[in-house]
């Protein structure tokens, strides 16, 4: 594995961050992460791409197993779900108090706090943050719809809905 | 009264912002850049340039290493229960849950070793809880934490790494040396080709 650097080392550190919700548990997750991948025979360019998705599926097992998150629910099966047409437009004329995102944050579930990571943190694209956690573009999309919508049900303030979404 | 609310920021900026509260500690830091370096490969020409020079000084060291070690290291058994003996006494939260070894196997399995038993842990008072990853002298090891009504006993088992454990006695069970670090009292042993570690509280 490609030595990283500390910058490496802060970004996937962040990543985990996003995905706990909890800096101890995602220190914890990087930790064993780490731990996980060594003595393993991995492509000598293997970076931090290979670590952040790495933390990804641990962090997806750990929650299966101890069944803390129900990570499945996540994974979007869009029953019922009209799944529109998308992309990250919307989110980026949105305005958010940054006290009221502290609030929110921890009632999102992982796979939203890790779109909003990808995206806002890392500067992904719908199809860059689909090929890294591979999940289908159309599901991805989906999320994105539910995560609008859900942004908007945690915020009271109506100044700051998106438009064309109802509360 | 409510308190008032921060002006409206767009919201990839405030993401932005918020991740950025989030720095790991020049001790994380250190923890992490330390698992990386066990895993780092061997730069040939270099090892061969070492084990030039190593032949060359090896009389040497072997007149004074011995000395100096012991001087400037102090006793490698008492830094590793020193080790455990800080960990013990900072219990975290544990990455598995279950009350036998047999529970806990599948959870370890990436160490590259199997949770073993030994006669010795049946002196060990309470119910197992679960286990966490760790490492012991940078060598990747499972944490097992045992709980009783008047504290709990940190069990470490790790894949016996000849240099980075050495000191560590290999007496038949169920004997084993006890030493004292931190106020806490800690056995060392290896067995099974593992390194086996208890802390009592």
């Amino acid at each position: 594995m490609r030595q990283l650097s500390d910058t490496d080392y802060q970004r996937a550190y962040r990543y985990a961050v996003a995905l706990t919700a909890d800096p101890q548990h995602g220190f914890d997750l990087l930790h064993a992460t780490l731990a996980q991948l060594l003595g393993k025979s991995l492509p000598a360019d293997a970076g931090l791409p290979y670590l952040l998705r790495a933390l990804r599926n641990r962090h997806v097992d750990d929650c299966r197993r101890r069944q803390i998150v129900l990570w499945q629910s996540l994974d979007d099966e869009d029953s019922g779900v009209a799944v529109i047409a998308t992309d990250f437009g919307d989110l980026e004329a949105r305005v958010i108090q940054e006290d009221l995102l502290r609030q929110c944050w921890q009632r999102l579930g992982p796979a939203e706090r890790e779109v909003l990571h990808l995206w806002a943190v890392e500067g992904y694209t719908v199809d860059e943050i689909a090929a890294q956690t591979d999940t289908p573009r159309g599901t991805l999309l989906a999320r994105l719809h539910r995560l609008k919508r859900r942004l908007a049900d945690l915020d009271p303030q109506p100044s700051i809905r998106p438009q064309g979404v109802r509360a | 009264m409510k308190p008032p609310r921060s002006e409206p920021t767009p919201l990839r900026e405030a993401l932005q912002r918020q991740s950025e509260m989030h720095n790991l500690s020049p001790e994380q830091l250190k923890a992490l850049r330390s698992l990386q370096r066990e895993d780092a490969p061997v730069d040939i020409g270099r090892r061969r340039w070492l084990q030039g020079g190593l032949a060359a000084g090896a009389l040497a060291a072997t007149a004074s290493g011995f000395l100096w070690h012991r001087a400037r290291l102090g006793d490698p058994l008492q830094v590793l229960a020193d080790e455990i003996a800080f960990n013990h006494l900072q219990p975290k939260p544990l990455d598995a849950l279950g009350n036998t070894l047999d529970a806990l196997r599948p959870a370890f399995e990436p160490l590259g070793f199997r949770l073993a038993d030994d006669p010795r842990l049946q002196q060990i008072k309470g119910q197992l809880r679960g286990g966490r990853y760790c490492s012991v002298a940078s060598v990747p090891a499972a944490l097992l934490r045992y709980e009783h009504a008047g504290g709990h006993t940190t069990v470490y088992q790790a894949r016996f790494h000849a240099q980075r454990h050495r000191g560590v006695p290999d007496i038949a069970a169920p004997d084993f040396e006890v030493c004292h670090a931190r106020g806490v009292r800690v056995c060392l042993w290896q067995s099974q080709g593992l390194l086996f570690a208890m802390a009592f509280s």
